[in-house]
């Protein structure tokens, strides 16, 4: 009896468990991500289409190509495999993430979506019933709602796609080439002589 | 006291004065370079070698400044991370380094260097009034290939 009763909790806690997980793997994201890694690579071409193939493997696809970077959307859900595979694939110097938050956007969106449609169908009940004269005020009426909800359908199609996909950009030198500043000045005497592009030029002129 | 004379005292009281300005000798107790290095001669006859070369261009160099002011490596350490990231290096890694004498701190670098890019790595040891900085630097693939042996010789620092 009583082992039975420790079966019961025991399953009872496993759903509970089971559901909590699948809760926060399907929530719906309000937030896209935008993640950049800088590495060094010995064969940048290798590199590249391995990483391109890994992505559509991923259920994603490239959106840039160049010789310095790729720019790739993956899965939001698989971004960090996706980055993973990216660390393991050269020396990394760089990294950098940026998230940006679209709840405010979509939910107003889709209550401006709602609004409008609930008044177009308001209008396609008078246009049942208009009179000639009201007829082509209706219509001019009905044709900008739709072109309305058309627009904002899009808009919010493309919000969930930027909330479905992360962009991944992999740079393969620095994108910002500014040199370290070598007369910064510091308040310390020696940190002051402390520079890379003197330390080589001191052994390419001796 | 004839002319000739004070021209002569003139000369040997600026030749005396002179000698004292000399560059303050470049002392490295024992200078180990990394394996595979070449060093690198130094041109002036009263500097110990103190650098070393790579054949493929990876540099390596030790010196000594003054502590000044007088502080502790933990000190030392905060002060280089930020001046450097200040200037403009990205911040790779950081690490303790211990020798067989002392501890010190290994801070690890990278920046845009022309058409590539460039790792840095720098030690510091705090010895009294003195701090023995040792550098490295070179493009970032290269200078991985050098990275270990790099440490092993900073270890080997007196």
């Amino acid at each position: 009896m009583r082992l039975a009763r420790t079966k019961t909790l025991i399953c009872f806690l496993f759903i509970i468990m089971c559901v909590f997980i699948c809760g926060t793997c399907y929530a719906k994201s309000t937030s896209s991500i935008k993640t950049s890694v800088t590495i060094k690579v010995g064969d940048k071409e290798k590199t590249t289409s391995n990483l391109i193939r890994y992505a559509e493997r991923l259920g994603g696809y490239f959106t840039h190509l160049s010789d310095d970077k790729i720019i790739v959307k993956v899965p939001s859900k698989k971004t960090n495999l996706f980055v993973k595979r990216v660390k393991k694939s050269g020396f990394v110097i760089s990294r950098g993430y940026e998230t940006k938050d679209y709840t405010f956007q979509i939910n107003q969106k889709k209550a401006s979506l709602k609004a409008k449609k609930k008044v177009l169908g308001q209008y396609m009940d008078v246009l049942k019933n208009s009179s000639e004269g009201s007829l082509l005020y209706v219509e001019r009426e009905v044709v900008s709602l739709v072109a309305g909800i058309e627009q904002l359908e899009g808009s919010i199609r493309y919000m969930e796609h930027l909330l479905d996909f992360s962009q991944v950009t992999v740079s393969f030198r620095f994108r910002n080439r500014a040199i370290p500043k070598s007369k910064k000045y510091s308040s310390f005497q020696w940190l002051n002589t402390m520079n890379m592009a003197d330390l080589i030029r001191g052994f390419r002129y001796e | 006291m004839n002319k000739e004379n004070i021209l002569i005292l003139t000369i040997s009281f600026f030749t005396i004065l002179l000698s004292g300005c000399e560059k303050k000798k470049v002392v490295i107790d024992e200078f180990h370079q990394p394996e595979g290095f070449a060093v690198y001669q130094s041109n002036y006859q009263n500097r110990s070698p103190n650098r070393a070369i790579s054949s493929d261009g990876v540099v390596y160099r030790i010196r000594k400044q003054r502590n000044d002011p007088v502080a502790k490596l933990s000190f030392w350490k905060e002060a280089l991370k930020k001046r450097m990231i200040d200037t403009g290096y990205f911040f790779v890694r950081e690490s303790n380094i211990s020798t067989e004498k002392q501890k010190g701190y290994l801070l690890e670098l990278t920046a845009p260097y022309g058409e590539q890019d460039y790792s840095y790595m720098i030690g510091i040891f705090v010895k009294g009034d003195e701090i023995v900085i040792a550098e490295a630097t070179g493009e970032i693939l290269r200078f991985k290939k050098h990275r270990k042996q790099i440490i092993a010789a900073i270890k080997k620092i007196k």
